[in-house]
């Protein structure tokens, strides 16, 4: 059946789980309308942000276009699936800018395919105090932070990086070499 | 077959949403890629293991050489910590991987030679890192240049090198696209034998036709392939107008 192939697409649904989905498609044909109804609404209406890159339904995305929120910092991260994440932990609330990518020379991607120029003339025309490099602590994560701190440096912004260490919940001897050695950099002093 | 060996690490890319499949370069100068299941969590005990430009020491598992293999475990032996930390030597050593990826037929000696190129960007060379191996790449793959005394007529009196020809030529053998070197010629031989300090003691415009020239040999001699790494390089290495 092409609908259970179809399901199969989604990030965590295998076969087993799509044919559930389908079978509940298939006996609740109500639901099944609706789901068909605001996924199409969703793509037609889609687009890019031309301030920050991220996807939204407005353009300016209703980050950008708040008022609410601090817009003297905007965090840098490479996709708007991080946006998400960082929204959904409620622990900011300042603007952000989406790179669509990392540097990655292997694949053919420089500085120019990706949104670090806008973000340069954000950094020229904004009245920023500070802008948090909040690319994945991997190695093109890592040189696109580096790129980032080259390019802006000549603002007079502080330019921060988001710290690393051993993620929550887990084990220290599970923790590999450079991550103890970042963890271990990035320690804090306690206060009282 | 579970193998054990150690290897650099030359690109990661995220698989499915837990696992990520790694290329890398073996002990041995083999490309194999593995599927790292589960290395996306952030409790995965690859971590930062299987991160491009490490040296870590791998286990897998492979059926045939040409398939996908699984890997098992994985730990650092030498993140290169001083290169990622710096930009330009950053960017070089892109270079340096992005070979190691493109190369139609890795050389025996290849890991070998990326590792002692890679040690000497960590310990504070730079381009000079490339030259040196670049002259150690086109030793690998048979095509060195000769240096010595003139390719053509034997004499030691030799002033300038041609790509063509296949090194250095005495001032009656070379062709109107022959590089004017001097003494430059001795600067290559210590570049080659990894005396890297000499590379202090030349101006930036002989810099730069040592980079164009090595480049140009290789293109000649290695093949065409070659032409991207200029887009990879910093364009204070590389100027894009040749
Ligand atoms: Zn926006
Ligand atoms: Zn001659």
């Amino acid at each position: 059946m092409r609908l259970t192939e179809a399901l199969q697409f989604f990030p965590g649904i295998g076969k087993k789980s799509a044919e559930r989905i389908a079978f509940y498609i298939l006996s609740n044909p109500q639901d099944g309308k609706k789901i068909a109804e605001s996924v199409e609404e969703v793509l037609s209406k889609i687009k890019f942000c031309n301030i920050c890159g991220n996807i939204t339904v407005e353009d300016p995305c209703s980050i950008c276009s708040s008022h609410e929120r601090n817009r003297t910092t905007i965090c840098v991260v490479e996709k708007p699936m991080d946006v998400f994440a960082i929204e959904r932990a409620g622990i900011y609330d300042g603007l952000y800018h989406v790179l669509g990518g990392l540097i990655s020379p292997l694949d053919n991607r420089g500085p120019d395919e990706i949104r670090i120029e806008p973000l340069i003339l954000r950094a020229k025309k904004e009245d920023l105090n500070e802008i948090i490099i909040a690319t994945n602590p991997t190695t093109e994560g890592e040189a696109t932070a580096l790129y980032l701190q080259e390019s802006l440096k000549e603002f007079n912004i502080k330019i921060s990086r988001i710290a690393q260490g051993i993620p929550v919940g887990t084990d220290l001897d599970f923790a590999d070499d450079i991550t103890l050695l970042r963890a271990m950099e990035g320690r804090r002093e306690f206060k009282d | 077959m579970i193998k054990r060996k150690d290897a650099l690490i030359l690109k990661s890319y995220n698989y499915s949403n837990s696992s990520k499949i790694i290329h890398i370069l073996t002990e041995d100068s083999e490309r194999i890629s593995l599927i790292a299941k589960g290395a996306r969590r952030t409790n995965s005990r690859f971590g930062g293991n299987i991160e491009p430009l490490n040296l870590s020491e791998i286990v897998y598992y492979i059926k045939r050489d040409r398939d996908m293999g699984i890997l098992k475990e994985a730990m650092v032996k030498e993140p290169y910590l001083f290169i990622k930390d710096d930009l330009y030597k950053m960017n070089i050593a892109w270079g340096l991987l992005w070979i190691a990826k493109r190369i139609p037929d890795p050389q025996d000696g290849l890991f070998g030679l990326e590792n002692r190129s890679l040690t000497f960007l960590n310990r504070g060379f730079k381009e000079e890192v490339l030259i040196y191996f670049m002259l150690s790449l086109f030793h690998l793959s048979g095509v060195p240049p000769k240096l010595n005394k003139c390719v053509k007529c034997g004499s030691k009196e030799v002033l300038f090198f041609d790509v063509t020809s296949g090194g250095a030529v005495c001032e009656a053998c070379k062709l109107g696209t022959s590089f004017r070197l001097n003494n430059l010629l001795n600067l290559l031989n210590d570049l080659k034998k990894g005396r890297l300090r000499e590379w202090k003691e030349i101006t930036d415009s002989e810099r730069r036709k040592v980079i164009r020239m090595v480049f140009e040999y290789g293109l000649y001699h290695l093949g065409e392939w070659l032409n991207r790494l200029s887009d990879i390089l910093p364009f204070e290495i590389m100027p894009k107008e040749r």
